[in-house]
């Protein structure tokens, strides 16, 4: 993972210059935001997650060591601070329940369209992300979603290689379950 | 490799290419006589991988930027910020740096223990000596003895021997 921004910006930012925060701020919201918004699965929370990333980041920036790229570094907080407010709010179990609700009824019939608009497939995904703990649906936005290689997404998780392979393949095998459920009910 | 083997590879790797080409051939080789695995590997790309593929963006709220601006405006400034932030900078230390200001603050603390203990001991001892010392006294006082703590009268001062008489 390469950073886009140049040195000198990353730099001046890590010395308290807002102005290159700034710049750091909108090279990275993006990413960051969606991450946020695809583990948290509600908007109003990934505004609050992607807050408190920038705050950490800005409070943190001196003591990035440059030893990996900027994106990953914001990719780690990112996770770190999604799973952290998800565990503090710990509203997900609520909102898995009301997701297993939905899928008998809106689930099934919106999956059989072959045409789906974007609205329809926002609506499979976050319904399948549903289906997962924090923890998979990490694994599964960072690899499916924002398409970082297994080398990467150990570098974010910081663990090795075949954690990554293994967690992705347990987050895998719960939405081929639950796809199984889905045709079950359809027929 | 056998089924399992292949439907685990199929799950973390093969339908994205994060496999050595030589397990690719091996698994490719077990799926044209494997309609079980087939079916397997046709689940997966449908209802793993697709759904989520060209995924919409969506834009970042403008208010968020808002938001971090007036949290840092209202951050600690000055000594408590500075200290703040000189403590969380200490914990983004590299984990050798960590590891080594960590051995020598045990060995300082060490150290300073050894030192404390062992002065203490030496009030100890010089205040356990301080009977002995009495007792001499009292036997040269009551004359049955001609020095004190091993001086003759011939070591002391006029002055000593003026208290001493």
């Amino acid at each position: 993972m390469q950073n886009n921004l140049p040195e000198e910006v990353i730099l001046k930012a890590a010395n308290g210059d807002m102005e290159a925060f700034r710049a750091v701020y909108e090279t990275y919201s993006e990413f960051v935001f969606n991450v946020a918004l695809r583990v948290a699965r509600y908007r109003e929370d990934a505004k609050e997650i992607t807050q408190e990333v920038f705050v950490t980041v800005h409070n943190k920036l001196k003591g990035f060591r440059h030893r990996s790229a900027l994106r990953t570094w914001m990719y780690r907080i990112t996770v770190n601070t999604a799973l952290n407010y998800l565990k503090k709010h710990s509203r997900m179990k609520n909102k898995t329940v009301e997701y297993d609700d939905a899928l008998g009824s809106r689930y099934s019939k919106d999956y059989i369209s072959e045409k789906a608009d974007r609205e329809h497939q926002e609506n499979v995904i976050n319904k399948l992300l549903g289906f997962l703990t924090p923890e998979q649906r990490v694994c599964i936005v960072l690899r499916n979603i924002e398409g970082l290689s297994y080398e990467d997404m150990a570098k974010v998780l910081d663990i090795d290689i075949n954690a990554v392979r293994s967690r992705l393949k347990r987050a895998r095998e719960k939405l081929l379950s639950v796809r199984k459920e889905v045709m079950v009910n359809e027929l | 490799m056998n089924c399992k083997q292949v439907r685990n590879a199929i799950l973390t790797g093969y339908c994205e290419g994060e496999i050595a080409e030589k397990d690719k051939k091996i698994i490719k080789a077990h799926l044209a006589g494997c309609p079980e695995c087939r079916e397997f590997e046709a689940a997966t790309v449908n209802s793993v991988l697709e759904p989520f593929r060209g995924v919409n963006r969506e834009e970042v709220p403008s208010d968020i930027w808002t938001g971090v601006h007036k949290q840092l405006s209202e951050q600690p400034a000055g000594l408590a910020g500075y200290l703040s932030s000189s403590v969380s900078r200490l914990f983004v230390l590299p984990r050798p740096a960590l590891l080594a200001l960590s051995s020598v603050s045990v060995c300082v603390i060490a150290v300073c223990l050894v030192y404390f203990f062992s002065g203490a001991g030496k009030r100890v001892t010089s205040a356990e000596s301080k009977p002995d010392e009495q007792m001499q006294y009292i036997a040269y006082v009551m004359g049955f003895s001609d020095s004190i703590n091993g001086k003759t009268t011939q070591d002391y001062t006029d002055i000593d021997k003026i208290f001493s008489q």
